[in-house]
């Protein structure tokens, strides 16, 4: 057997999407958490952090009960798209948003909480909106924490198992990723394919904690915010 | 000429902001005080960083704040420069790249006709970041950014604390001399007298969340009963005077000044140019007598105004008359005895030292 190029592209995709959507999601969560200081923000912050200490299966059980054609959730999208969420792309995709939610949400609030109000007081009294702000002094101040972010997000929705089990199962080109592909390829006793992907896998695995832990070395801050 | 009303409170925790004032914001308005006295907390409130509790702040015909009203004009709307201590430049921006961040947000504002890089000696230091500039190199570009954002307010907390003494020496008149041709209204916060009386025109002082005296600097640095003012380092009287002439062969200027003459070290400066004199308190000795036989050249015939005992030091401020002028002088209270100084008795002020600030 050979490599299974279709679910490594799959995964890809999936977890390029994820990545998009989810830094895009994170961002005004993590602010909202950086600079808060109401009493029940610990409370979202606990919720944000679920996916973190729950075993996958749990939040798959609840995904599948959520997704189910029977759920309201699942109805809604059956009436609208004529398909089901369950053991679809589009249900891997909210599944994956859900469960590396964390990992987008915690590397953004560090970095922003370690944008100095100062900066962004002295921004807008030159004339800065805080669209402005946002866009000029905080994005840029905060690049490590996207590129965490980013990549964390990528390599966890790579690398995710039991939950796509659960509510995607195994169909080619819709939810076969590459960590079910494994599976199967171990199931069917075919270790010459399982080689192949755990290869590709912890090849993908390392260079991708290279780049944050090489690019976090050279983009260390320089007394940065104290100015 | 610009008013300014602010007219506000606010309470914070252990703190009570309490200031109603208008000004002509002709110049500089300095504003001293103790740490803790509110000065940093009203700036604040001027550049719309914090809202008082209740109140109101207009300049000009602009409304920035009105409590009744519900009007809180956003610090990005107001056209503020604001210098704090710690610079605050942007880290991920180069010098240049800081300046330009001021530049193009003006909003419609009119740039100052003044070349601003050349005039604080920017140009060597465009490409550098931040974090490699000395702490007045800092100062200087966020004072020029401030001025390139072309606003029409300026706002300095305590622009010189985090800077040494010789970074400060070159700043201080570097600061006067550009916010003299900028023209620009301008609001000076500090704890040090010396730098509000070389830089501003009128001077408030605020204790404990209030403006307790206010007025031109010469005015309020004169006031005997108030203990800002009346510190053994910086008590002191401020005078204005014009250059008479000039004497190349001892280096010396003559100065008219209160209707006298005053001799000081050569100052480089035109006949006829306005400046201001220095004279610290401590540095004015009191005679019956015209001193003869004396290295001292400036003796100026004068008169006894006030008296107040410093408690607990061995000293008494006296505030004699030169002129239409008024010098304060610190001498001993044993000293006052022996000369029988009392309100209206004519005496000679006898300046060791001056320092003269040519603008």
């Amino acid at each position: 057997m050979t490599l299974d190029w279709g679910a490594l592209a799959l995964t890809a995709q999936l977890a390029a999407l994820t990545t998009v959507v989810l830094l895009a999601l994170a961002t005004p969560i993590a602010w909202w958490l950086a600079r808060s200081n109401r009493p029940w923000a610990g409370w979202i912050e606990a919720v944000v952090a679920l996916p973190l200490v729950l075993p996958p299966t749990v939040i798959g059980f609840y995904l599948l009960v959520a997704l189910a054609p029977e759920s309201s959730l699942g109805a809604w999208w059956y009436s609208t798209t004529g398909e089901s969420l369950l053991f679809s792309f589009e249900g891997l995709v909210l599944a994956s948003l859900i469960y590396s939610l964390p990992f987008a949400v915690q590397p953004l609030q560090t970095a922003f909480a370690g944008i100095s109000n100062s900066l962004l007081e002295t921004a807008s009294s030159l004339g800065a909106s805080f669209p402005d702000r946002f866009l000029h002094i905080a994005l840029p101040l905060s690049r490590r924490g996207y590129l965490t972010a980013a990549v964390l997000t990528f390599a966890h929705t790579v690398g995710e198992f039991g939950i796509v089990l659960m509510i995607g199962g195994n169909i080619p080109g819709e939810t076969r990723v590459a960590s079910i592909a494994l599976y199967e390829s171990v199931e069917i006793l075919d270790y010459s394919s399982a080689h192949k992907m755990s290869l590709v896998l912890l090849g993908f695995s390392f260079l991708v904690l290279l780049l944050v832990y090489v690019s976090n070395r050279a983009w260390a801050p320089k007394s940065e915010g104290r100015l | 000429m610009v008013s300014l009303t602010a007219s506000v409170n606010l309470a914070r925790d252990d703190f009570q902001l309490a200031v109603d004032q208008t000004v002509s914001l002709d110049g500089t308005l300095g504003i001293l005080g103790p740490s803790g006295a509110g000065k940093t907390t009203l700036l604040r409130l001027l550049a719309g960083l914090d809202r008082p509790d209740d109140g109101r702040i207009t300049i000009g015909t602009t409304v920035w704040f009105d409590r009744e009203q519900s009007v809180h004009c956003p610090p990005h709307e107001r056209g503020i420069g604001h210098v704090f201590q710690d610079a605050r430049l942007f880290p991920h921006l180069s010098v240049a790249g800081n300046l330009k961040f001021a530049a193009k947000r003006r909003r419609g504002r009119k740039p100052l006709d003044l070349d601003i890089p050349d005039m604080l000696k920017l140009a060597p230091l465009m490409n550098r970041m931040p974090h490699t500039l000395s702490g007045g190199e800092r100062q200087r570009v966020a004072l020029g950014r401030a001025l390139l954002n072309a606003p029409k307010l300026l706002l300095l907390d305590e622009p010189f604390s985090a800077i040494d003494g010789d970074q400060r020496a070159a700043l201080l008149p570097l600061l006067r001399e550009v916010t003299m041709a900028a023209g620009l209204p301008t609001i000076i916060v500090s704890h040090n007298l010396s730098e509000l009386s070389y830089l501003s025109e009128t001077l408030w002082v605020m204790r404990s969340g209030k403006v307790v005296a206010q007025g031109p600097v010469a005015e309020v640095m004169n006031r005997l009963d108030l203990q800002e003012v009346s510190t053994p380092a910086e008590a002191g009287s401020v005078l204005e005077a014009t250059v008479a002439n000039h004497d190349s062969g001892y280096l010396l200027t003559r100065l008219t000044c209160a209707g006298e003459t005053l001799t000081v070290g050569g100052v480089v400066a035109s006949p006829g140019a306005a400046v201001r004199v220095r004279v610290y308190a401590r540095d004015v000795a009191l005679a019956l007598a015209k001193p003869v036989d004396s290295s001292i050249r400036n003796a100026l015939p004068a008169e006894v105004k006030t008296m107040i005992c410093l408690p607990d030091t061995p000293y008494v401020d006296v505030l004699v008359g030169v002129g239409n002028a008024e010098l304060r002088s610190r001498i001993t209270r044993a000293s006052a005895d022996d000369l029988g100084l009392e309100t209206g008795k004519p005496v000679y002020a006898l300046l060791k030292a001056v320092s003269v600030e040519t603008p």
